[in-house]
């Protein structure tokens, strides 16, 4: 079981759908994103060419954010799922520096969208043992656990799948067990040859893009 | 070919305070290893400052790296990953060599000697290994960086040492000359860093050190200027204290700019690119091909 | 803790509505979520965009107008605060009313003849999924002038919007994209502008192998996802969209390319058209003529035993010719068939040419015609729910500032005979119109398709005979006088030459009546003094209306010059039922339709009223309260009548309803509506379920069967109608001596003739005393999806995320032109018009055509909260609101020449 993405660039729009429900989902303070969408050109006019690029945690296979935590705070899951526990992390910024995709964020303090305290809704959904820690895409690993203790099989039904791959308005994200070579996301590997970001760096990520 | 999608950006969670922990720490370190390398472990004057400042410039540095933690309060957590993490051996080495000094401070003792300087070795190297960790920088995840730390380590602590000598005994006779060696080293360790193999993102971040303002605050000011102090020194005792003094404070600031120069204008995140992504588009339809 | 989970719709843009939950946690809000319940039914499987994720903000924003306020500052300027006293309910209602009592007092017009009071409802398709019942106050009341603009006209399709109806039922225009295999869009911006459907399905085509060729002067988001960009000069798509159809016709055999039964049996093409311009009529039944090649000799169009008409050719026949005003030509002279009057007329169109108009190469102008061609599946069929319909997967779509202003006639015109020289027009692959404004009825596209004149459809247009023509104009945009295309639906006064009353407030033309204010102005969920062109001059405007009522979510540019704040409740506050499915635009093609509701999710933080309940206030305290139910009753504003012979829902108009009890009417007359009088359910089952569905046939995409149906043929290519109407509104305006429009007459072609159409604007700079030199670079907008129509501007979150997407928040330049500018990237700029400027930041790109800058949707703010710190340029600001550069159909575009140096 390795729990991964297989991202389509044909069908990514990059209208941010996904990194406004991610922050929803995971009520993350004003200025903080775990996953948005870049806008990227490439080329020279005339001839030039421009892509939206989901970027997110790539939960790697081997990820250097992990070994590099002095404090154990950065684990893997046995289902590939890299995460922070929270309680343990001392906030000090050697993981996000180690992952070459730019997928982790500190989130210095409560932080408000505006100037006279928390709305509402910010109030209820408040996470304070999250101020002054790293924090990142988690796969939605409440959703994934609580699915599958229900029997839901996540990347199919939608309350046991990440909420950026539920939001998704093009059908871009695409969520499924890597290891399962009749899964949705083993397939589109297969079929339309995926590639993964900065193969250089080793990190084997369990992120895939199709970009043909 | 990879294509560029995300250009190199500045990392901005390490900023002074983790200059000032990678100088200092350095420093301090590296004045012990100087002092007991020039006293042979011997408890002289230039040993016994150096038993004070080493680990008083290696705490100061901690203290302020945890300043910029999010969650200083739980800094001993940083000890519990020693099995990976070089932060945490930085740690382990760092805070050992502190212990080892108190010792030896308050009850001298070669041993203690013999076993901080190992240590304080391993703390320097861990500093440069931390950051050759980061696979997220590129100027940092060179092998060369442990290295380029020692080297840096020595000089600063040989600059630390000149600059407190005036001040100690005169027993520090070959301390002009050691200083010279290390501010030697260190020039041609910053130089084959800075000519060191990597892609285009890498060659341009590290090409960096060839600004004027580089050139000036690190190869002049830390180590050419200081290299003529010493060198006046030695042909005129009478100013051999005074361009001691100078020419330490020449290393130290060479070597803060380097380290500043290297976490923060240097402390690039690697460019995010995809492979086998063509540019179609206009070049065909326009041109009518 | 409790978890509820209630559904709602979203309607923040024209391309929805779209359905989705709101997660409340004990009782607060704190989530939005794709209804999952309809994934089966909704054509985005129930997803809904980014703006919808802002609704919790929108709901909780401390910024929000909290409670009604009054102006206490008598003076109105952007340098004078209003001095806001908060007030109570009682107290603004009893403010308003006692202003609308004065109107009826008075008489409702003025001395004018125009309204007393108006009311301009913000972004014409969205208002009413928020409006509750007020569209019924607005009934019960009498003449209210709705045509005072915020930006109508240039910020829509608006030829699209009425010759597409004209033409093809076609409110606005889609591609049938699931059944396209190729799009030539002239920066049609879908990916954008075309909502959660919009962009599920132009994401399913291209993964299914639809080619997207993107004609624009900008690499937009659509240009992203095309397979190819062909940067074109803005303006000039016309040159092109004329030169493909030089291609198609003059290069290759169109006899063999091109759809001839389509041509010659569901078109105009082989009506004869006289000497003078007009149909060659047989002289007894006053049918236009055909040639009948087997028979050698003309007929009429209809007659049964024509199979053969001619296409080409000039043939001697003898016939009458309908000008204007009855005006009859006896004819015994050659005719030639409209066809062939169309190719002579593309003669001159050659790629060549439209190469050094359009700075698009001939040889790619001539690969775009080929694949076209190649696409167009010429004969072709498709199943559609067991019934066989041509197929014709090619579409030309046209983005918004190509369909409006000077030019957009010629480019609508010209797309849509692309589309009808394969029989691409209303099939499936081809393009489709979405929904009816102008026709009725509104809700069934197909229904409204009657057989007309001549063998087209009926034309609701305005009058413009000597006996019918309005010349007295009935409200303040006079788009019953003015243009006969914009018909007189209740969508009307939004559709006519809206920015009219801006322009003749200070100098009123010859002719025309004295220009005057409403006593009372309403706004709702509309800020002109942003959207409008020329902002800075309708900031002058608002300083002189005597009595602004502004239902208001923030403080805002208008609003900041009105005389009373009334915070409505806003989208989760408020309780409304509307029509959802069928199809709409901008791409919304379902296979059910239904209704949806619409509800407060949790209680409202601030002292906001549904809307619903203010226009039942406001009706018993006018003395109104009888014509207001009876208006609800007959359906106006609601949706669907509450009674009929099948069911009676209808209220008792002696009493005032709540706003549930109202909708729990409406409730239950929609679901008996849609099912035959079978189900009827309440709003305390919407409020569980969310909505009501009924199957909707995809043959219903397509007007083709109704056409088929009932015999009837597209007004196209040639367009005799257009000519006469043109002609007689001369008539009726130089008969007053009004000159002032002749320019406007000028568009009334039969054949859309090219002109220079960019020069209109550059000529501006003259009008103004400067050099058209001084200003080299084309200003122009784009579609923000974060932003547009969502009345969010003033929510951080959005901002949060749109930093993400290029263009938020700065200019967009060329990045060769930029650095002859000697502008580096996050430069302060400031952009020169020659009748303002305004400042921004550079963000330097390759995909922007060197001569062209681009600032993002409309911001410009310095009231709104949030959105007044953006620093972001608008082109409203540095456009011109000009009789010059509005078009007959009382458009214009959003361009302007400008200078952009560093500030």
């Amino acid at each position: 079981m390795r729990w991964g993405m297989v991202i389509d660039l044909k069908r990514c729009v990059g209208c941010q759908t996904c990194t406004i429900a991610c922050k929803q989902e995971h009520a993350l303070p004003a200025g903080i994103v775990w996953r948005f969408v870049a806008d990227c050109e490439v080329g020279e006019y005339p001839n030039v060419r421009r892509l939206f690029l989901p970027m997110q945690c790539m939960h790697c296979a081997n990820p250097p954010c992990v070994p590099v935590c002095p404090t154990g705070a950065s684990r893997q899951r046995s289902d590939g799922i890299v995460f922070v526990d929270y309680g343990q992390c001392v906030g000090c910024g050697y993981c996000a520096l180690a992952c070459p995709y730019r997928a982790r964020h500190l989130i210095h303090e409560a932080q408000w969208y505006f100037p006279g305290g928390p709305t509402p809704s910010e109030a209820a959904t408040n996470q304070p043992e999250r101020h002054g820690v790293m924090t990142k895409c988690t796969f939605c690993l409440n959703r994934v656990d609580a699915g599958l203790a229900v029997g839901l099989k996540p990347g199919e039904d939608a309350a046991a799948t990440p909420m950026c791959s539920v939001a998704c308005i093009a059908n871009a994200i695409h969520f499924g067990d890597l290891d399962d070579p009749e899964s949705p996301v083993a397939r589109l590997i297969k079929d339309r040859g995926a590639v993964r970001l900065l193969p250089e760096c080793g990190t084997d990520p369990s992120v895939y893009y199709l970009t043909e | 070919m990879d294509t560029e999608l995300l250009s190199p950006m500045k990392q901005t969670l390490w900023g002074r305070l983790a200059v000032v922990n990678f100088f200092l720490g350095g420093a301090g370190a590296g004045a012990y290893l100087v002092a007991v390398s020039l006293a042979g472990f011997s408890p002289t004057p230039l040993v016994r400052l150096a038993l004070i400042l080493g680990p008083l410039l290696v705490l100061a540095g901690f203290l302020s790296v945890a300043v910029e933690a999010g969650r200083p309060l739980r800094g001993p957590k940083v000890l519990r990953r020693v099995e990976t993490s070089w932060m945490s051996r930085e740690s382990w080495a760092g805070g050992a060599f502190i212990a080892l000094a108190a010792l030896d401070f308050v009850a001298p003792w070669v041993g203690w000697r013999l076993a901080a300087a190992p240590v304080a070795l391993l703390f320097v190297l861990a500093q440069g290994w931390v950051l050759s960790n980061c696979r997220g920088v590129l100027a940092w995840n060179v092998p060369i960086l442990p290295l380029l730390f020692l080297a840096s380590a020595l000089v600063s602590g040989a600059g630390v040492l000149s600059l407190a000598a005036p001040f100690g005994s005169g027993d520090a006779d070959r301390l002009p000359l050691a200083t010279a060696a290390l501010i030697l080293l260190s020039g041609f360790a910053w130089v084959a860093y800075s000519l060191w193999p990597g892609n285009r993102t890498f060659r341009q971040v590290v090409g960096g050190l060839r600004e004027d303002s580089a050139v000036l605050g690190i190869f002049v000011v830390g180590h050419l200027l200081p290299l003529a102090l010493l060198v006046l020194g030695r042909r005129s005792p009478a100013l051999a204290a005074a361009a001691a003094a100078l020419a330490g404070i020449g290393v130290l600031s060479g070597q803060l700019q380097a380290k500043a120069r290297l976490i923060l204008k240097m402390g690039v995140l690697r460019p995010i690119t995809i492979a086998s992504l063509g540019v179609r588009t206009t070049a065909e339809i326009a041109h009518g091909k | 803790m409790t978890v509820e989970r209630i559904p709602v719709y979203c309607y923040q843009c024209v391309a929805g509505p779209d359905l989705l939950k709101v997660v409340v946690r004990d009782g607060v809000a704190v989530g939005v979520e794709p209804n999952s319940d309809f994934a089966e039914i909704h054509p985005a499987c129930g997803k809904v965009c980014v703006r919808a994720y802002g609704l919790i903000q929108k709901l909780y924003n401390p910024n929000r107008i909290k409670t009604p306020m009054r102006r206490t500052n008598p003076k109105k300027a952007r340098t004078e605060d209003p001095g806001w006293v908060e007030i109570s309910w009682d107290e603004a209602l009893d403010l308003l009313t006692e202003r609308l009592k004065g109107i009826r007092a008075k008489g409702l017009l003025d001395e004018s003849g125009y309204p007393r009071l108006a009311a301009t409802f913000g972004s014409g398709g969205i208002a009413p999924a928020y409006l509750g019942t007020f569209a019924a106050f607005l009934a019960a009341w009498g003449p209210v002038d709705q045509g005072i603009g915020s930006g109508q006209g240039v910020k829509c399709y608006h030829s699209e919007h009425l010759y597409g109806e004209f033409w093809h039922r076609a409110f606005t225009v889609a591609a049938d994209v699931p059944r396209c295999d190729y799009v030539l869009s002239f920066g049609y911006n879908g990916d954008a502008s075309g909502g959660v459907t919009g962009v599920f399905r132009h994401a399913e085509a291209r993964v299914r192998g639809l080619t997207w060729v993107q004609v624009e002067p900008h690499l937009s988001i659509t240009g992203a996802g095309a397979a190819r960009w062909v940067p074109i000069r803005p303006k000039t798509d016309a040159a092109v969209l004329f030169a493909l159809l030089h291609v198609i016709l003059h290069e290759t055999d169109w006899r063999r390319t091109c759809d001839i039964p389509f041509l010659e049996s569901m078109t105009n093409s082989p009506y004869l058209v006289g000497p003078h311009g007009y149909y060659l009529r047989d002289p007894e039944s006053g049918k236009p003529l055909v040639w009948d090649l087997d028979r050698d000799r003309p007929v009429p169009f209809d007659d049964p035993r024509l199979a053969h008409p001619a296409l080409e050719g000039k043939f001697l026949a003898a016939g009458v010719e309908v000008g204007a005003d009855g005006e009859r030509w006896s004819v015994a002279d050659s005719a030639r068939p409209a066809f062939s009057l169309l190719l002579h007329h593309l003669l001159p169109y050659t790629p060549e040419w439209a190469e050094g108009v359009a700075d698009v190469p001939a040889p790619t102008i001539r690969r775009m015609a080929r694949e076209y061609l190649e696409h167009a599946n010429v004969g072709g069929t498709t199943d559609v729910e067991g019934t066989t319909l041509p197929h014709r997967p090619v579409a030309v779509l046209l983005g918004k500032t190509v369909t409006n202003g000077w030019g957009g006639y010629e480019c609508c015109w010209a797309r849509t005979v692309m589309a009808a020289l394969v029989g691409a027009l209303e099939v499936p692959g081809g393009i489709l119109g979405t929904t009816v404004r102008l026709n009725r009825p509104a809700v069934n596209r197909l229904d409204s398709v009657k057989p007309g004149p001549d063998g087209f459809m009926a034309q609701p247009l305005n009058p413009t005979s000597r006996e019918k023509w309005q010349g007295q104009p009935h409200i303040r945009n006079a788009y019953r006088t003015l243009v006969p295309l914009a018909a007189d639906s209740p969508w009307s006064a939004a559709l006519g030459p809206a920015h009219l009353p801006w322009l003749f407030m200070d100098s009123p033309p010859e002719h025309w009546p004295a220009p005057t204010l409403p006593d009372v102005w309403i706004i709702y969920r509309t800020n002109p003094a942003i959207s409008n062109w020329e902002t800075g001059r309708i900031e002058a405007g608002l300083e002189r209306f005597p009595f602004i009522a502004a239902f208001a979510y923030t403080q805002d540019e208008t609003n900041w010059y009105a005389d009373l704040l009334l915070p409505e409740a806003t989208d989760l506050e408020s309780l409304q039922l509307y029509r959802i499915g069928g199809t709409k635009y901008i791409e919304q093609y379902w296979d059910h339709t239904g209704f949806a509701l619409r509800q407060p999710v949790t209680a409202p933080p601030f002292d906001t009223r549904d809307i619903t309940d203010i226009a039942t206030e406001l009706a018993s305290r006018c003395g109104l309260l009888k014509e207001y139910i009876g208006a609800i009753n007959r359906g106006a504003g609601v949706g669907v009548p509450l009674r009929t012979e099948q069911y009676d829902f209808a209220l008792d108009p002696a009493s005032a309803p709540s706003a549930e009890v109202v909708w729990d009417r409406v409730c239950r007359a929609a679901t008996r509506s849609l099912t035959g009088g079978l189900a009827e359910r309440g709003v305390e089952w919407f409020k569980t379920h969310g909505a009501y569905f009924v199957p909707f046939s995809e043959k219903r995409y397509y007007l083709h069967t109704a056409m088929k149906a009932q015999g009837l043929r597209y007004e196209l290519p040639y367009q005799e109608r257009i000519k006469r109407m043109g002609a007689e509104l001369a008539n009726r305006l130089h008969e007053r001596a009004i000159t002032w429009w002749d320019v406007q007459l000028q568009e009334y072609q039969p054949l859309p003739a090219w002109k220079d159409f960019p020069d209109i604007w550059a000529k501006v700079a003259v009008k103004h005393g400067r050099r058209p030199e001084e200003f080299p670079l084309w200003l122009l907008t784009s579609r923000s999806m974060q932003y547009s129509w969502g009345a969010n501007v003033s929510l951080p979150i959005l901002a949060d995320v749109a930093r993400h997407v290029t263009g938020h928040f700065g200019l967009m330049l060329n990045r060769g032109t930029a650095k002859r500018l000697g502008i580096q990237d996050g430069d302060l700029v400031e952009i020169e018009s020659a009748t303002g400027r305004t400042r921004g930041h550079a963000i330097l790109r390759e995909g922007v055509r060197p001569d062209v800058a681009v600032a993002l949707q409309q911001f410009g703010h310095w009231a709104t909260p949030v959105a007044r710190d953006f620093d972001m340029p608008s082109l409203n600001q540095v456009s011109a609101m000009d009789l010059d550069l509005t078009d007959a159909t009382g458009s214009s575009a959003d361009v302007v020449k400008v200078a952009v140096r560093r500030a």
